[in-house]
């Protein structure tokens, strides 16, 4: 199991990144991927972005057993940059995990700074989604940057990155390599490990395996969509 | 080309601007489309240019104004409470005759409406919204990689035509990603800004931008001038896609994230055997009339349908250009809901008598 590394190990999983990084895809992953293991909690806590967020998928969380929690107003017509007073639940309860999905860059990551003391009080890691195809993110020194940023914003070290190489349908394991000297860089650049590699499941092959480092792979299930998609 | 990167629709309007040599943008922020003024304002310094957050849209319009009439690229953008607020300033600007490009991504209405996703504003962006005869060039991109182009070309349509060229998107093609490839050097049009004012320059004169004259044969000179330009822009810019309107009998008229959706119906259409092709309008005005008629006018179309996120408006003039050689149906969301592919295919069943 991929888990079975230190990230399943701390009940609360912070998930901060650069704008469209892919944090929603991941929070929404990661959230189902511990949901085989006793209660499990999603909050979307993004302040930033009123558009494609994790609580999109609430039929989805539903379905797995996972508890949402969402600011009343996600996916309406108005745009309030509100904290659900209901996160106050994943602090109350020690027996569950949690993954909290933070809102883009250093503005949407203050809200890491504000929950500062209850998250103390608790046990928790940041992880920072990292993908080096998106712009401010392409270079290991935007991506130094970014991090330092968010860790002002959080008021805390970031623990780990997640590496998130996508380019949507032009996604693929060859992709993983092409981005990984860049994220690695940066990785070394700050002495932060790299704690996960993300992939749609669609796009590698079944037997994949990444061969550059021992790192853990999330195959993961598209769960946000487009109105677009070819789906109906 | 360079490599592929990952981008929202309103990142990419921002790099394609000052890719385009666009130095200078004024905005006051509103959701969805603040990423773009985000974007911009981490962009700008690193190629000299200027971003302001003005106090308001009536300043950042005449703010744009002001950069045109000194011979500048400059852009605006906003979303459509905000794009109202600009209408004075696009009169004067169509008066003026300067280049300038605004983007509306398009929220729903009317009134303060809401920040999801709408095509409401197809009657204010092609048939006036400000006062006085006048016409915008008006865009309507329907990928990222198309937005990307199209904001380039914008400021090309805009010098050419001293003319303000407005980029028509929506709430959902703002906040969506794709992936997009930039060309390695943008074609961008030299033209001569000759009556710009930019000082004597030793002129005899200094030149004057101005959209008042007191005498009534000169202010109707300048009417005639400006209709004669909207005629050639006519002539020369018009802009559609058409995909499968060979063998049609239903063909789909839709712009913009419409097209998009449509395009999956399309194909799941004819899976059940149901012939649908669309004509997607690029550029909304000038309106591909000629285009519209001309498929209207094959003895294979049975019926038109219209797919918009609004109330009917484009239906409008897509009935104007059928011109009642076959029956023009419509379909529409609002409120910031889109239309699911999964609706739109029982009205087309309905349509073929399915």
């Amino acid at each position: 199991m991929f888990l079975d590394n230190n990230i399943n190990r701390v009940p609360i999983t912070v998930i901060v990144g650069a704008y469209g990084s892919g944090k929603s895809e991941v929070s929404v992953n990661l959230a189902i991927a511990k949901s085989g293991s006793g209660r499990v909690y999603l909050a979307d806590l993004d302040i930033i972005n009123p558009f494609y967020r994790s609580a999109d998928t609430a039929d989805l969380l539903r379905e797995r057993g996972i508890i949402l929690i969402s600011s009343i107003y996600a996916g309406t017509n108005v745009d309030v940059p509100a904290v659900p007073g209901e996160i106050n639940r994943v602090f109350a309860d020690q027996d569950a995990s949690a993954v909290l999905d933070i809102g883009g860059e250093d503005l949407g990551a203050r809200i890491v700074g504000s929950l500062k003391p209850q998250l103390e009080a608790a046990d928790y890691q940041i992880l920072m989604v990292v993908n080096p195809f998106r712009p401010f993110t392409d270079t290991a020194e935007k991506i130094v940057e970014a991090a330092r940023a968010l860790e002002a914003a959080c008021k805390s070290k970031i623990d780990g990155f997640v590496y998130n190489p996508n380019l949507l349908e032009f996604s693929s394991s060859d992709l993983v390599d092409e981005g990984w000297a860049t994220m690695s860089a940066a990785a070394d650049m700050l002495n932060i490990p790299i704690r996960l590699i993300t992939i749609m499941d669609e796009y590698a092959e079944p037997d994949w395996t990444f061969s550059q480092a021992d790192i853990p792979v999330l195959r993961m299930e598209r769960t946000i969509f487009y109105p677009s998609d070819d789906r109906v | 080309m360079s490599k592929r990167i990952l981008m929202k629709g309103n990142e990419v309007i921002a790099e394609a601007a000052v890719r385009a040599g666009c130095r200078h943008y004024f905005g006051y922020p509103i959701t969805p489309q603040t990423e773009i003024m985000h974007y911009m304002a981490k962009r700008m310094p690193e190629v000299s240019g200027t971003i302001l957050q003005a106090e308001s849209e009536v300043a950042a319009i005449n703010m744009v104004y002001g950069a045109a009439a000194a011979g500048a690229r400059v852009m605006t953008t906003s979303s459509s409470p905000g794009i109202s607020l600009k209408q004075e300033g696009f009169s004067y600007i169509a008066g003026a005759e300067l280049p300038a490009v605004v983007v509306n991504i398009v929220r729903t209405g009317p009134g303060l409406g809401g920040i999801l996703p709408a095509q409401g504003d197809y009657f204010q962006a092609t048939k006036g919204g400000g006062h006085g005869d006048y016409r915008n060039i008006v865009l309507a991109p329907a990928s990222i990689q198309e937005l990307y182009e199209m904001t380039v070309e914008a400021f090309n349509l805009a010098d050419r035509y001293r003319n303000l060229v407005l980029i028509l998107g929506d709430g959902t093609l703002g906040q969506m990603m794709e992936p997009v490839t930039f060309r390695d050097e943008e074609p961008i049009e030299e033209v001569s800004k000759d009556w710009a004012v930019t000082g004597r320059q030793g002129r005899e004169e200094h030149n004057q931008i101005t959209s008042i004259y007191i005498n009534p044969d000169i202010m109707e000179a300048l009417n005639n001038k400006l209709q004669k330009k909207y005629r050639e822009i006519e002539k020369n810019e018009v802009r559609s896609e058409v995909l499968q309107c060979e063998d049609a009998e239903i063909v789909i008229a839709a712009f913009g994230i419409a097209s998009r959706i449509c395009r999956n119906v399309i194909r799941q259409a004819r899976a059940e055997g149901i012939k649908v092709g669309m004509i997607r309008p690029i550029t909304l005005w000038p309106f591909p009339s000629e285009k519209i008629a001309e498929i209207a006018s094959s003895d294979t179309v049975k019926a038109f349908l219209t797919v918009e996120l609004n109330a009917g408006q484009m239906v409008e003039d897509v009935r104007l250009a059928v011109n009642g050689r076959k029956p023009v149906e419509f379909y529409g969301r609002m409120g910031g809901n889109l239309p699911s592919q999964k609706e739109l295919l029982e009205k087309i069943r309905a349509i073929a008598g399915r």
